[in-house]
Order: C-alpha cells, then structure tokens, then sequence
C-alpha cells in the first residue's frame, strides 16, 4: 500500500496550520524572525527545518474604486489572464499552495544517497532514516524540487516524512489533520488519485479549465521521475508555485556518463601512449 | 473597457520604469512578474559543498593522470626508477588526502563508514567512495612496495618478501581503470543532478574532469621531477609531448562543454566566476601553457608551465563547482530547463 | 451586542457555525473569517463546495477571505450602514423582501407614534438635546405606548459590553398596538423604514463606501437570489463592525436587512456573531462586565428605582415577554451566592449589595487610574497596555496605581509597565505582584463560544512551578477574606460573611471543584439540592439557586451536559449531543420562524421546527425556542402579561410584542434606526448629512486624549487595525513562540503602491505613522490588497496594522495602539480601532 498526499490548492486559506503542525510535532526550530517582504510569507521556502511551507502568491487585480468603473468590461479582463475565465475570480486572486516533500516515484534523493540513508519505507514514502544519514549533502542537489536540504547546525539532511511516526500508529500527518479545509488530504495514493480526477473535473465544471493534478506521471509532467506519491491540484502554470515543468532524474545518464567516460579513457590513454612513441 | 479604467490602468501599469514602487507580491504589470518563479526563491537546493570538494576533484584527477602516465609507461616499456616512484608516492599521498578532504566535508564526519554500507551503482557518489577505497588499497600495496624497494622498510626479510609478493605491473594494470574511473567521476557526480549547468552537459562533464585531471598529472609530474632534478630525459620528453595533447584535448573538451551548456554556462562567466574560469582556466591554464610547450625549452619555462596547469586546472574545478551554485540558485535556468526538452531525457542516446 | 439584542431580543449569534454548512449564500463583512477564524471558516467553505454557496467578502481590504469568496466588495473603512443601508432600499424598492415573514413576525405593521420624525436635514432624529449631548427617546415609541419611557425604557446595564444576551428592557406590550397589515400607513414601521433608507441608493453606496455600484448589485443581487422559502443567506461579523463609534448601528442594520429578507430563525440563515477569545461569550454571560450580574440581569443601580429588594424586582420585571420572568432568575441568582442567608421573601440582605454609581466601565475606570482616582486593580488574562485604546495613556494609569496584582502566564506588557517607555523604575511607585497562572490545558472547566455552546476541557497536565489556576487564586483570596472578616460586626460585611464559599478541593494544592461550581451555576432545588432540568423549573420564592439561569441545565440531571462528546457524524445535523448551547441547548435562536405563521415548515429544504398538530406541540429537528406547546394560531388577550403576551406567531420570545424590531422604540441611545456617518476621526465630510459623527459618540476631552478633527490635513489617511492568523490579540502568548513569530516576525503597515509612489516607499521600507496621541515606526507592506477609494477625485489612502506587537516576547514591535484615541460607542462603551486618522511618513522619524 503506498500512501501519500492530494494537496487541493483551491480551497487552502493560507492559515499556515500545516506549517505549524509539522514543526510541533516534529519539534522542528524555527528559522529565524525576519520580514520577507514577499506578502504574507516570510519563511519562504522548504528548509532542513521547515517541511511544510505555505506560498503566497498575490495578483489581485488593479481596479478603480470610481463610479465609472466598468465593472464588467474589468471582470473581463482579468479572465483573460486567469485559467478557464472562471467567474470566481473576477475580483482579483490571492492564491496559496502549501508545499511539501512530493515523494517521487523514482525519488531522485534517494537515487543518489550513497549511505542508503533514504529509503523508501512501508508506506511506500520516501524516507532518511536519521541514524543512517553521514550528511554527505548530496540527495540535495539532486532533488528537482528544493526539498531536502541539510541542517548546518545537526549536518545532517532533513525533510518531510510523511509522519512515518504517526502512520505506524494509525493515525494520519500532523499537517494534514490541522488543516482546517481539508486542503491537505491524506491517504492511499491510488484513492487520492481518483479524487483528484473528481476535483477536477468539478474545478472545470465550475469555469475553471485550466485546473490541473500536478505529480501523476501521464498529465502533471513529473514522468521523468515517475510521478509524485504528493500530488497538487494547481490552477497556475508549475513555475508560479516554484514547481519544475518536467522534473527529471538526474541519475538516468549515469550510464551514459560511464560510457563517455570510458571513450574519454580510452582516447587519453592512447594519446598519452602516442607521446611514447619514439 | 471603459476610457477611464483603461488609463488608470496603463497609468498604472506596464511600464518598468512608471515609478511603481516594489511591492509585496509580484503583480502581473510588474516587470518582476515575467520572470517566472516564486519570489526569485531558487527552485533548487545548491550543494552545500565547500572548498574541500574541489579541492579533492583536483588531487583526483592528478591521481588518475599519474596512474595513467606511470602504468603505460610500465607496460611500453620505459622503465624509469624516478618516475615510478614519484608515481607511486603520488597516489598514496592523494589517496590519503581525498578521504581526509570528503570527510571533513561530511555533515557527520564520524559517520564517514556509512558510505560501506550498500553500493548503488546508480549514485556517483556511492561509486566514488568504493572506487576510492579499492583505488586507496591498490595504491597502497603498491606503495609499500615502493618503500620496500627504497629500503624504507629496512633490509630485511620482511621487505624482500613485499617486493616479491607484491606484483607492481599487475596491480598498475588493475589499478588503472580505477583511478581512471575515480578521475572521470568527478564530473559524473556533477552531472547527476538537478543542477542546470552541470545536468545539461552529463555526455562532456565526465570526459572533460578525466582530460583535465589527466593534464594536471603531467605537468604535476614534469614539475616534481624537474624540481627533484629526477628523471631521465626521454622522460621529460614524453611529457612535454603528452602535455601538450591532452591540453588540446582538454580544451576541445572544454569547448564542447561550453557548446552543450548552452545559455545554462551563463554562471561561468559571471562576474564572480569568469575570473575564475575565464582567467585561470581558459587563459592560465589552457592558452598560456599552450603557448609555453610550443617555443624553445627551457627547466624555468616548463616549471611556469606545470604550475599554470596545475592551478588552471584547480580553477576549473572550483568555477565548475562554484558555477553550479549560481545555476542552482537561478530560477530562470532551472524552469527553462527543466520544462521540456533540454533536461536530459530517458530516451536521449548517449 | 445590542445590535442584535434590541432588534431580535438575545445579543448572540442567532445560528451555530456548523449550521453555516445549509446556507446557499453567506456575507462576511466586518470580520476577516479565514484569517481569525481559520477553523470556523470550514463551515463556509463545506458550503461553497457543498451547495454552491456564494461567498461574499465585504473589507477594506482583500484578505485571506477574500481569496475564498466569489464577490469581493471592497468599501472604506466605517462605511457598513451606507452598504448595508444601500442592501435594504434595494430590497425593498424592488420588492425583494419576504412579504409574509416580514409581515408575521416582525413589527413592520405596527404604527409609530405621531411624534416621531425621521432623520432632518442634519442628520439627527427628534429628541436631540444639544446641551447633555444626548437623545431623549420618548418619541421613538409606538402609538399607544406610554410615554413616560424613563420607567420603562431598557436597563442600559443589561445592554453593555461588546457582549452576547438578551436585553433587560422591559416593553410595556399591552397586546393592543395599532398596526396595519397591508404595511401601507404611512406611520407603519415599514413605510418609515422604507422612507428613512430611500436616500441610500446604488449610486449613493458608491460615492460613500467606494465599492463600485456594480460590486454593490452583485452583491445585492446574490443575497435576494438566496433568500426566501426555500434559500438562506447568512451573515457573519465580528470586530470590524463592533469596533466603530457607531457598532451597535452597523449591527443593527444588518438585522434588520435579515429580518426584511426572513432569514433569521431559519437553518443556513441568521447572523453569526463571531467572538473573539475562547469564551468571550461566557465571561459576558457569566458576567464580568461591571454592570451586569449573570444571566445578564441588571446590576442594581443608585440612580435607578431599586433602593429596595421590592423596588429592584418590580422595575426590572417586564410586563410581558420571558423577561416577564426576571423575579425567578434574580432570586435564584441571590439563593445560589447567599444561601439561607437571603431571605426571598423580605430581600433584607440585598440593602447591602453593591450598587452603580456611574460609568465604570474600562476606560472610565483607565482614566481615574491615571487621575489617582484607583488604588489598586487585578489583572487576570488581558495585557491592555497592548492591546487597549490609547495603550499609551493606559500604561500611564498602571503607573499610577499603588498597588498592581497580574495573574498571567507569560510577563505581559501590563506586568511590566513599571519599567517600560523609558520609565526609571525608581520613580514608579506601583508595586507589582506577578502570580504565575495556569493555562487552558492545565486545569479542568468549560468555555462558552460564539454560538453560545458551552464546552468542557479536562485538564491534561499538571501546571508548571507555582502556577494555578485563576479559581484557585480568586477561592483561596475569597476563604481568606471570609476568614479575616467572619467576627465583623459591621451590617456592610454582611453580604461577605453570607456568601457562599464551600466548594470542595482536591488535590495537593486544594484547587476548587469547578464541577460543583457548575453545577451551582446551573440551579438546584434549596430542599435536596437536585439539580433542576432547565430555567422553566426556577422559582421566585427562594425554593431554588441558579447561579447563571440561561446556564441553568448545563448540569441537568447530575450529568455534566457541557462535556458531551458525541460526534456531529453520529447524530442529526445540529448535533445537540455536542457540548451545551444556551438557553435550554437550542442551537437555533427563535427557530419558531423556520415555519410559516401556520406552523408548517417554509419549504423541505428548509424545515427545522414545526408545529405537529397531532401531538399539538412544537417538534423538529433542534429545541424549539417557543412555548412548546403554543398553537401557530394563538393570539394574546389584552390583558395577557407574562409569556402569554407573545402570539403564536411570534418567534422573538424575549421582544415584549414577540416580533422582531425593524424600528428599535426602546433601547438604544444613538436612534431608533441607523445612520451613515463618518468615524470620529476621518479624512472627509460626511457625504450624506451634516451632521459628521454620530452624535451620541462619548468623548474624553482632556488634554492626554486629543482627537484628530475632521478633514484635519495633518492626519489625511484612514488607520484600520486587526489580527493575523498567525497572532493572538496583544501578541501577549504568540510572541512567545517560535513557530508562530518565524511566520509573522515583524509589525508592518499594509499600504497602496499609489500611496507608496507619493512617498518614496518601496517595500518593507520603514515608515513612520502617527497620530495627535503617538507614534510608531514599522516597516511597509506595499501591496494591492488595500484597496484606493477616490473622494472628489482625490485619493483617500487606508493604512493597515496589524495589533499584536509590543515590547515583550521573542519579536518586538512598536504598539500600535499608542496611536488610537480613547472614545466610546453609546451603548456598549467600544472603542474605535477599525477607522481613525494619521498621518504617514517615510523613514524613522
Ligand atoms: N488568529 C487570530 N484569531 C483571532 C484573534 C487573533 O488575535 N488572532 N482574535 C480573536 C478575537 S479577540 C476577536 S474579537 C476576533 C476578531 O475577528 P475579526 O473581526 O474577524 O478580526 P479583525 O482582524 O480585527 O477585523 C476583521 C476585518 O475587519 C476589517 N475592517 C476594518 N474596518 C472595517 C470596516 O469599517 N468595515 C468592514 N466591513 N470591515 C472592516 C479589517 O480589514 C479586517 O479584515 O478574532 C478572534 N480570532
Ligand atoms: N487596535 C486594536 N485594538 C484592539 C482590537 C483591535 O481589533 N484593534 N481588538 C480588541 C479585542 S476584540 C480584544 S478581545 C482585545 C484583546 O486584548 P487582551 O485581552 O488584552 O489581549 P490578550 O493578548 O488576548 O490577553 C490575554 C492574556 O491572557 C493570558 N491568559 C491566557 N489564558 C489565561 C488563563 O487561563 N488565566 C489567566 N489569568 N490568563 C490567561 C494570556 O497570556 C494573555 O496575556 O484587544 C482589543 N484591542
Ligand atoms: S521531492 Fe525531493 S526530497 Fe522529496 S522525494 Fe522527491 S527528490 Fe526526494
Ligand atoms: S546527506 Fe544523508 S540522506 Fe543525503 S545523500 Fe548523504 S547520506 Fe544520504
Ligand atoms: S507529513 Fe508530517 S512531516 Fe510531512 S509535512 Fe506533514 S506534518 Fe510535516
Ligand atoms: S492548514 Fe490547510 S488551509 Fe491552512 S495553510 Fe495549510 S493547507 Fe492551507
Ligand atoms: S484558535 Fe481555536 S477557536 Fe480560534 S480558530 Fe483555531 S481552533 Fe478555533
Ligand atoms: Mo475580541
């Protein structure tokens, strides 16, 4: 059974109890006090120490508050630019995504972790067992997606981990039991997987045509790795929300690589052999 | 649209410069907004990596180039007793280092034996530490042997037993695909990641650390014999002439790197790296060696030489690194790379 | 809440937030509910998914709850009567509102006396006295009523606070009212509620709130297309509409914009007050406002007829109505603190009780600490001199007390005044006393919450060091009084020497038994001390106790009903196993109207109480808030007193006529009907009337609380404050904690880009606000969400500031209050922090 995450982004409100929830019960430091500046989020990103983020992305619309106000001509123009002209948005939008690990299919962290630090549990999630991991820091750059990261102060990596503690005992992520709207589903991937197909085609029903699942392999553009077992329901092109078009694995062309590698030997060994030559 | 909305609109919109103040969010009339991403946070995590990284991509590479040099020596047949030994020194010395320097970069040091726990072939990095313990135990026996031959050990029975147990040629042949293998990976590990600049260029990135690796090994050789005023001068000869090649070979190399990297080797020649690259690689370490081994010879000018080799080729590794961060740290690279065709694909050949 | 209570006769939230789930269209206005009531806004949300709800957000600014709704209104701070205004003329103009409800249950046909006027060119309704500063409301009656008010007119006391309740007011309802059921006279309440809103207009919506006309239609016309039989609309408010000089109005208009469209009573539809702190609800209940006692009875008073038990009995009790039934609850109340002590029949010990004096509501009583008028105070669980008006001038007072006792969990603003604002200690004469106290998780006891329901809590952990809880502190403080003054001979030592005070304890630290508190609260009979089912069984001849009678069955049975945990999938939709909802666990108030005047349901989608002829009762789905046995079709004799004045068609049981008040004859100082005007302090001429404030605003003119004038250019920008999700109130527990402060680490203005670009600002530059109190420097949040609005082309700019920093915690921030005037609403004494004037600056200046 693999269990995962259905992060529905259209009914976030951007109250940041995930965030909360996962580092209280993870017992997780904060990263420090600082204004951002970047509308209402200012620990604006994955870290070792945050495992839940919450992203804030403003457009709200520009609108005169006159009396010759074209109301409708200025609704109008703000479908243009908003997936499926849907009527909701009329008045300007102020989205929010809370992020999290996505869980690859084919995890690229893992791949590359050479202690077997990461594994990939009963759960089917993609889990670093902290006895394991020597910090070596190199599932970070591998990961398409910003997630892993290590903590300077424990060396060590750190991500979500789909709260392997709490699945053991039946109960569901910290995070996802906060959340006041039921934005953070939990549960068996392949259930989550129709209810994202239902939500969608509810979200297209209502005007919005553009809404999309993010992390299943054949729409969301995550095939390169296989897909995600933490899926998003998004409005927006990836990119809005930090999120790669078409992640890949970057250790498909470590084979290619050893085959150039050795053509590469072959061709310095023989120069090299030539300036022996008398 | 109504007259008035319209020019509240232009008036307030659109223009870069229509004295719009930075905002809290990133609007779509604000130029900032074309740029995709969020905020301009990075997408991806950068390597924590420090200067101990390149630091052993460096000894690495001068150790895999002085296998290569040493063993074809040995097997074509040019027996030279300096040579070898320097050789042999060489790779113990560089084997005792690059453990040292990965360790110490490690988060958790003490946990340095954990990378013994599994092999996956698919992790560079787990590659690298195996390859670097058989490549450590080969040139470890061989260096024993060495100092049995030099009467380090002593003359006695002991050393004489070494010298016979230990087959040099044998362990040299052996040893070889290793250290090639510890030199090539080094960019292999690069290459395997999310990072734009080195992704796009895994077909180059293993090939062009090997050449370098292999270019720094002969001018590090040519320069310590020389130093030592060692060797014999057919020796030196080889050398000159190998180096000279394999800079070629580095460079076309570097070349085809560059062509591949496309717009993603921007951060190479930013204004914190190109110094870097473009002086210390590019011109130090490539153009300027060139240029020295093509005149007459003199002791001076090869010792020039080796050294602007040497550090070129130290150059390169830390702008390569040093690159990689500011790759990773761009959002434009990473969403134009990876959103279709240039991240490398499954079906791409090799 | 008067607002709510004058016009439906109970100050609370009418439905329960579940119950927000049946509504087809929800308006939330006056409160940012995703932000503050992050858990509460499910229930919205379930809606819009559910049903196709339309939400509806009507703010200055675009919040976290705006990005939820399907129309966002935006409107200038202090604006609401003009919009809500603009709601009514535009259902009745255009025949929108529910004819036959509005008709039945509500005083629409009822006829107005001859001497009342409306509103004048001014903007002042008759009976405006120029010299007290105040209106006399004897005009504002209905025909036939008697006109010396001053006898009957509400007990102000019942009224105050920014409370729940119903009113102490009595109506002198004698069944026999002039009224005209075609509602065409023109002295009908409805044909002067329509006269009186006729000015307010689409286009007059605009030109005062800003929000275009056509936000203000789509809004107008979600709301007529979601309402009657078979639709409800809900409203939800909270602080963005009481924290006006003129709250009290805004909720009224409101009110009566639900009755005109019949939505009140009816599942899905009603008024959702939303409360602030945990049991907000409850500490106005259980009364600790100054002039109230529990139960909201009126606090006796010097100035009023209550010298005597008698004379406070008799001019409390209504004629007709269920405050008819005050001598049940005032004796039980007396039974439960005096014991055998009081005497019901003859009163004696009441000559000793406490009685008012004046005004001692929080701000008065600030200003005499700073007068040197107050020796001492305790503080239990509120950190004004952050969180308070003019915290400055407040910090001021604390400074001048000699003695100060604070009970807190952390070293709040409050406790450390003595050495705050640069202050020498030395030179501070307050001796402070700071007591460690416990938390909610650290001891047992319940909380009422916005829809009224009580809840309990069971302690979880022991409480750390030396802390306790506040009952251990206030029952130990009380034994030892008791046992200092048990040999007093003095007759004003009686009432300490008779109360009550024998809870039992346990435990090593002997806390009090806040079950047997409870259930004293909930009433018992004085023979056996049996609990009693519910305020039906009280008695006026000291036969039974009852500590808070609209509590009273919370113990019913023995049985704690408050700690009910049934969950909601395990029983029907109103979930009446959950925890206890006061009066009597009905969930929804005056639920009577949820049926036609024939006692059927409206329609079956919207069905909840109806009359069951066979059993001749009223049944359904939730308690009926009704005579149960009543028949639809009963009507009052003339002489009928008590709760045989209320019709069987009328559902607001606590109104002496049983209707709803479109037109307010008694009970409020500032009109019988609201008004738009502008904020005390504000940038622009009132564009409706002369006069500019509303009238009846208490002001405190001295020379430490000066008000910014009207259009004064050295203050041209709207201030408006409120919270963050990611803060509590006066920051005094979140900036304690380190998860919270990484997500809000900073105070910061929220402000226009056009307003910026006039000053230079960019974002998260520093800027620097003030006001003729004070000022503060934070840093700027240029952002789009602050909407412009436009006065004769020029543009009126709103600053936005969050409230909860202060010098204390991990984060630090200037006080924003430091910047707000201390000025009062008429009826409930609440100060103005969501509209007032400043200026702002770029730098730190
Ligand atoms: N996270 C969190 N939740 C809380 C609290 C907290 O501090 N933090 N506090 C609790 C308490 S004590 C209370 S009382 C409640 C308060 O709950 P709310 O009233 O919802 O909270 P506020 O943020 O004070 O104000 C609500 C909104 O009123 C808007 N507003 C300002 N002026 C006007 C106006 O003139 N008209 C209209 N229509 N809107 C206006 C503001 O822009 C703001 O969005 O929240 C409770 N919940
Ligand atoms: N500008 C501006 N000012 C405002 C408002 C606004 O919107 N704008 N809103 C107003 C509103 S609605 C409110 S409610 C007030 C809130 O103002 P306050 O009530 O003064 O503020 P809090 O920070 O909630 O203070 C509660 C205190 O109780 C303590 N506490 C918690 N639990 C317990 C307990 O069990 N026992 C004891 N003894 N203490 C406990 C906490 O540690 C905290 O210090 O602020 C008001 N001020
Ligand atoms: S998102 Fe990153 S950290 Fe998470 S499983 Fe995928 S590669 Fe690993
Ligand atoms: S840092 Fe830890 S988890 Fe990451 S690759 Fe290294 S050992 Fe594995
Ligand atoms: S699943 Fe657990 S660890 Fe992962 S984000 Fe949620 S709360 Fe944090
Ligand atoms: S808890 Fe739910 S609603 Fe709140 S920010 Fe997280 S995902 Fe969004
Ligand atoms: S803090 Fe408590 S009362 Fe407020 S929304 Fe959250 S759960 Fe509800
Ligand atoms: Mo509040």
């Amino acid at each position: 059974m693999a269990t995962g995450f259905l992060t529905d982004t259209t009914v976030c409100i951007g109250c940041k109890a995930c965030e909360v929830a996962c580092k209280q019960w993870n017992q997780i430091p904060a990263d420090g006090y600082e204004l951002s500046g970047n509308s209402y989020d200012n620990t604006r990103q994955l870290s070792g120490t945050t495992w839940r983020h919450v992203a804030f992305i403003e457009n709200p619309k520009h609108r005169r508050l006159t009396g010759d106000v074209d109301l409708v001509a200025l609704a109008e123009d703000v479908r243009e630019q908003l997936p499926g002209g849907a009527e909701l948005d009329a008045l300007g939008r102020w989205t929010f995504m809370s992020d999290v690990c996505k869980h690859c299919v084919e995890a690229p962290c893992q791949q590359a972790c050479p202690t077997g630090a990461i594994i990939r549990n009963e759960f089917d999630n993609v889990y670093i067992q902290p006895d394991i991991c020597n910090g070596c820091g190199y599932c970070v750059p591998a990961c398409p997606y910003g997630v892993i990261t290590q903590v300077p102060e424990d060396g060590r990596v750190f991500k979500c981990t789909l709260c392997y503690d709490r699945q053991r005992d039946g109960m569901e992520p910290a995070c996802a039991k906060a959340c006041p709207t039921n934005s953070i589903m939990f549960g068996e991937v392949e259930e989550l997987k129709k209810v994202a197909e239902e939500r969608i085609t509810t979200l297209r029903a209502k005007g919005y045509s553009q809404a999309y699942v993010y992390g299943t392999p054949e729409v969301g553009g995550t095939g390169g790795i296989g897909g995600n077992h933490s899926k998003f329901i998004l409005l927006d092109e990836p990119e809005t929300y930090n999120l790669a078009r078409h992640p890949f694995l970057p250790q498909a062309k470590v084979r290619g690589a050893f085959v150039t590698s050795a053509i590469a030997a072959g061709v310095l060994g023989a120069v090299v052999a030539l300036a022996f030559r008398d | 649209m109504a007259d008035a909305t319209r020019e509240t609109l232009q008036n307030r919109n659109g223009h870069p410069d229509n004295g719009r103040p930075e905002t809290s969010h990133h609007t779509r009339t604000d130029p900032k907004r074309d740029e995709k991403g969020y905020y301009g946070v990075p997408p991806i995590k950068a390597a924590h990596w420090t200067w101990q990284i390149p630091l052993y991509f460096w000894i690495g590479g001068i150790a895999a180039g002085v296998q290569l040099f040493t063993t074809l020596a040995n097997v074509l047949g040019h027996e030279d007793e300096a040579l070898t030994r320097v050789g042999r020194y060489t790779s113990l010395v560089a084997m005792i280092l690059s453990p040292i320097l990965l360790i110490w970069d490690l988060g958790r040091p003490e946990r340095f034996y954990n990378m013994m726990r599994v092999w996956k072939l698919r992790s560079p990095m787990s590659n690298q530490s195996w390859s670097l313990v058989m490549y450590g135990n080969l040139s470890g026996l061989l260096a024993v042997r060495q100092a049995a031959e030099d009467g380090l050990l002593g003359r006695n029975f002991l050393s004489r037993l070494l010298i016979q147990l230990i087959p040099a040629k044998v362990l040299s042949i052996l040893a070889l695909p290793v250290a090639l293998f510890v030199g090539s990976n080094t960019g292999t590990l690069l290459s395997a990641t999310s990072v734009p600049m080195w992704a796009r260029n895994w077909a180059f990135m293993a090939p062009t650390f090997l050449a370098s690796g292999v270019s720094t090994a002969l001018s590090y050789l040519s320069l310590v014999l020389h130093l030592g005023r060692w060797g014999e001068e057919k020796t030196h000869t080889v050398l000159r002439r190998a180096e000279r090649a394999t800079i070629l070979v580095e460079a076309a190399l570097i070349a085809a790197s560059l062509i591949r990297m496309g717009r993603w080797g921007k951060p190479l020649f930013s204004k914190e790296i190109a110094p870097l690259f473009v002086g210390g690689t590019l011109i130090g370490g490539i153009a300027a060696p060139l240029a020295l081994l093509s005149g007459k010879e003199t002791r001076n000018k090869s010792i020039l030489t080796s050294v602007l080799v040497l550090l070129g080729g130290l150059a390169f590794r830390f702008a390569m690194v040093h690159g990689g961060r500011q790759s990773a740290n761009d959002p434009e690279a990473y969403f134009s790379f990876a959103s279709g065709e240039n991240a490398p694909q499954p079906e791409d050949k090799v | 809440m008067p607002g709510l209570g004058i016009t439906y006769g109970r100050g609370g939230a009418t439905n329960g937030l579940q119950d927000l789930q049946n509504s087809d269209c929800i308006m939330i206005q006056g409160s940012n509910m995703a932000e503050a009531h992050p858990v509460g806004f499910r229930h919205p949300m379930i809606a819009k998914e559910k049903n196709g709800a339309k939400l509806i957000h009507v703010d200055p600014r675009f919040t976290r709850t705006s990005a939820m709704c399907d129309i966002y209104a935006p409107i200038r701070p202090g604006t609401d009567i003009a919009f809500l205004g603009g709601l009514i003329n535009y259902v009745i103009e255009n025949d929108k509102y529910f004819e036959e409800y509005v008709r039945e249950y509500t005083n629409a046909a009822t006829l107005v006396t001859e001497d009342y006027k409306d509103i004048d060119e001014m903007g002042l309704f008759v009976g405006w006295d120029e010299e007290q500063q105040m209106y006399d409301p004897t005009n504002w009656r209905y025909e036939g009523a008697p006109i010396d008010y001053a006898s009957v007119g509400g007990s102000q006391g019942a009224l105050s606070g920014d409370s729940g309740g119903g009113q102490g007011q009595k109506s002198n309802a004698d069944g026999d009212r002039p009224s005209d059921e075609t509602l065409q006279h023109e002295r009908c309440v409805f044909q002067i509620l329509k006269r009186h809103f006729s000015k307010y207009t689409p286009e007059m919506v605009e030109k005062v709130t800003g929000c275009p006309k056509e936000a203000f239609l789509e809004v107008a016309n979600a709301i007529t297309e979601n309402s009657g039989r078979d639709r409800t609309t809900a409203f939800c408010y909270a602080v963005g509409w009481t924290q006006h000089s003129k709250g009290a109005q805004i909720i009224r208009t409101a009110a009566i914009l639900q009755l005109l469209l019949g939505n009140i009573g009816r599942p899905g539809g009603g008024i959702m007050a939303l409360r602030g702190h945990a049991t907000i609800q409850g500490s106005t209940d259980i009364a600790t406002l100054y002039n109230i006692l529990p139960g909201y009875l009126p606090m006796p008073d010097v100035n009023k007829e209550h010298d005597t038990w008698q004379d406070y009995v008799e001019s409390e009790t209504a004629s007709s109505g269920w405050w008819s039934n005050f001598p049940k609850y005032v004796t039980s109340l007396m039974k439960a603190w005096y014991g055998d002590d009081f005497d019901a029949e003859n009163g004696e010990l009441f000559d000793h009780f406490p009685r008012l004096s004046g005004d001692h509501s929080y701000y008065p009583t600030i200003m005499e600490m700073k007068d040197g008028g107050v020796k001492g105070a305790f503080v239990f669980g509120q950190n004004f001199a952050v969180g308070g008006p003019h915290a400055r001038l407040a910090r001021d007072g604390l400074r001048n007390l000699d003695w100060l006792v604070v009970l807190d969990a952390y070293e709040v603003e409050v406790a450390t005044a003595w050495k705050s604002d640069g202050i020498d200690p030395k030179e501070c004469g307050t001796e402070t006393f700071f007591i460690p106290c416990a938390l909610i998780a650290e001891k047992d006891g319940s909380f009422t919450q916005t829809q009224r329901m009580l809840q309990w809590h069971d302690k979880a952990v022991e409480p750390p060091g030396d802390a306790r809880s506040d009952a251990w502190f206030v029952f130990h403080l009380g034994r030892r009084l008791k046992e200092l003054y048990k040999d007093s001979a003095e007759p004003r030592d009686s009432l300490l020497k008779a109360m009550t005070w024998d809870y039992p304890t346990e435990g090593e630290y002997e806390e009090p038994d806040i079950e047997a508190i409870t259930k004293e609260v909930s009433g018992y009979t004085v023979a056996d001390r049996k609990p009693v089912k519910g305020f039906v069984d009280l008695k006026d001849d000291g036969s039974t106790a009852c500590g808070g009678w609209i509590y009273c069955g919370v113990y019913a049975d023995g049985v704690n009903q408050s700690r009910r945990r049934k969950p909601w999938r395990e029983q029907p939709v109103q979930a009446s196993e959950w925890g206890w909802a006061w009066p009597d666990n009905r969930r929804i108030l005056y639920n009577r109207a949820s049926a036609d005047p024939e006692g059927k349901p409206w329609s079956e989608r919207k069905k909840l109480v109806w009359w069951n002829e066979d059993e001749e009762k009223w049944t359904g789905e939730d308690k009926p808030d009704f005579v149960p046995t009543k028949a639809p079709s009963y009507r009052p004799e003339a002489d009928s007193g008590g709760m045989d004045a209320i019709p069987g068609n009328g559902p607001f049981i606590l109104q002496g006529d049983g209707k709803g008040w479109l037109f307010a004859p008694v009970g409020l100082k500032d009109g019988p009907l609201p008004v738009h005007y502008e904020a005390l302090e504000s940038p622009i001429h009132n564009p409706m009337y002369t006069q500019q404030y509303n009238p009846a605003v208490r002001k405190f003119e001295r020379p430490d609380n000066p008000y910014n004038k009207p259009e004064d250019p050295k203050y041209p920008y709207v201030v408006t404050t409120y919270r963050l999700t990611e803060h509590h109130t006066s920051g005094a527990m979140s900036r304690w904690i380190p998860w919270l402060n990484e997500l809000q680490p900073e105070l910061f203005a929220e402000i226009n880009p056009e307003l910026a670009r006039d000053k230079g600002v960019q974002n998260t530059d520093w800027v620097t606000i003030s006001t003729s109190r004070g000022k503060i420097h934070c840093k700027a949040l240029v952002t789009d969400r602050i909407a412009v609005y436009k006065d004769n082309g020029k543009s009126i700019h709103t600053i936005g500031l969050p409230y909860h920093w202060g010098p204390n915690g991990l984060v630090k921030g200037d006080i924003v209050n430091n910047l707000m005037p201390v000025s009062l609403e008429a009826n409930v004494a609440m100060h103005e922090a969501k509209a007032f004037t400043a200026n702002l600056e770029k730098g730190r200046v």
